[in-house]
């Protein structure tokens, strides 16, 4: 991860007062502003896709279904103002979550060791962002394997038994690791 | 599954945003959310923290065909640009005539639908709303709409009363706080009074049945700014 790339990726980050004005241009059927958010966030989501589904076709038909859904319902936007982007991200991970059961292929131990390595490197990459930054030193303070499970569950898109199966752990302790690292999480966030 | 308690409630907005909630207790706790506020603002938190790692990811270009559905998809739920005939004209004026007619009923219902006017948002603090406090429609303020947003705790043998705390005077109590769902409140006179020269209103616990002294007894959890009704 080469401090150049570091920096394309920051520069070509959305700005939300942008996000949310194309927002609210689509809630009042403005199609060539939906095409102009889709230009800006669609290769971010489709990233975020790809990771959780692993099939390029079946990422790309959500991504579609996404748009169409975010064109529908960018007036429900109107109450949660000011976060356009996490709000995006998590219309698209619903809808892949939502899709996945039926149709994503198993994890190998193989990838999830791919994974696993490639962990430290996506959490270096958001370390110019403050809220990325305030979730990289929360996620730091948790040992190094239930933090793994996390970045599984929220990247990958793993469920509990996949994650139990990749790590190699009982599910009960996964469970269990994913519960109160997520309290832990809060506790550190908020500080 | 009880949902009460902020901690819960946390934890599971944190394993929905995670993906860890699957399945039906994934679709319980968005219909929580639909009614719940602070089940909703703990999801809304949770999505800002993580969406960090999503932006961390090497963006990949979708291939065009991607766009071309989604525009035909967009496109086939408008209407396409009619054919010109005296027919036609005369179909556009009556669709015209009826949006129009649409268009006055449904500012007629989006009136009625209008949220009221919030006094008070009552709660430990901002994202643990627990009571609504809001002013009834018409000029005067005869009676106040109290509606449950978030989780009550249930203390046995307590109650949770309202009181409006007027400026240099006594707290007057607005009665009892409901455990669930939505309450019309009619106001005396003095209660009418109290709350209209009131900055600041609070709630506190009271034997069942509230206080028996016509003044807070129990611990005072909340005292919240009265808002200026615009």
């Amino acid at each position: 991860m080469s401090q150049e790339r570091a920096t394309r990726k920051l520069a070509s980050e959305p700005d939300s007062a942008e996000l949310e004005a194309l927002l609210a241009r689509c809630a009042r059927g403005d199609a060539a502003a939906l095409e102009r958010l889709y230009t800006s966030v669609a290769p971010i989501l489709l990233a975020v896709l790809m990771r959780m589904l692993r099939r390029r076709d079946l990422a790309e038909d959500v991504l579609q279904d996404v748009f169409v859904k975010v064109w529908q319902q960018a007036k429900q936007f109107d109450r949660i103002r000011g976060r356009p982007l996490a709000w995006l991200v998590s219309v698209a991970r619903n809808r892949a979550i939502d899709v996945q059961r039926a149709s994503r292929p198993v994890i190998t131990l193989s990838e999830s060791h791919e994974v696993l390595e490639s962990v430290p490197a996506a959490t270096q990459r958001i370390e110019g962002s403050a809220l990325g930054a305030a979730l990289l030193r929360c996620l730091e303070q948790i040992a190094a394997p239930q933090r793994r499970c996390l970045v599984l569950a929220y990247q990958e898109g793993l469920t509990q038994g996949e994650i139990a199966r990749a790590v190699g752990e009982p599910l009960g302790t996964v469970k269990s690791w994913v519960r109160r690292s997520l309290i832990n999480l809060r506790r550190c966030l908020e500080s | 599954m009880r949902y009460e308690g902020p901690e819960l409630l946390d934890r599971l907005a944190g394993e929905h945003v995670l993906g860890t909630l699957r399945g039906p207790a994934r679709r319980r706790f968005e219909r929580v959310c639909e009614v719940n506020v602070a089940a909703r603002s703990a999801l809304e938190r949770w999505q800002d923290d993580w969406s960090a790692l999503s932006l961390a990811l090497d963006p990949v270009e979708p291939s065009p065909h991607v766009w071309d559905a989604v525009e035909r998809r967009i496109r086939a739920s408008a209407p396409t640009s009619p054919a010109r005939s005296w027919w036609r004209t005369w179909q556009v004026g009556l669709a015209a005539s009826l949006l129009a007619l649409a268009l006055i009923i449904g500012l007629m219902v989006r009136e009625q639908l209008r949220p009221l006017p919030t006094l008070a948002l009552l709660g430990p603090d901002s994202a643990h709303l627990i009571w609504r406090l809001e002013r009834a429609r018409g000029p005067e303020l005869t009676s106040v709409t109290i509606r449950v947003v978030g989780p009550v705790q249930a203390v046995s043998g307590k109650d949770y009363e309202l009181w409006a705390l007027p400026k240099g005077g006594n707290p007057v109590s607005l009665g009892l706080l409901p455990g669930g769902g939505t309450l019309e409140r009619k106001l005396t006179e003095p209660q009418r009074l109290a709350l209209v020269a009131a900055e600041k209103v609070a709630v506190s616990v009271e034997p069942a049945g509230g206080s028996p002294t016509g003044l807070p007894t129990g611990p005072i959890i909340i005292v919240t700014n009265v808002l200026p009704v615009g």
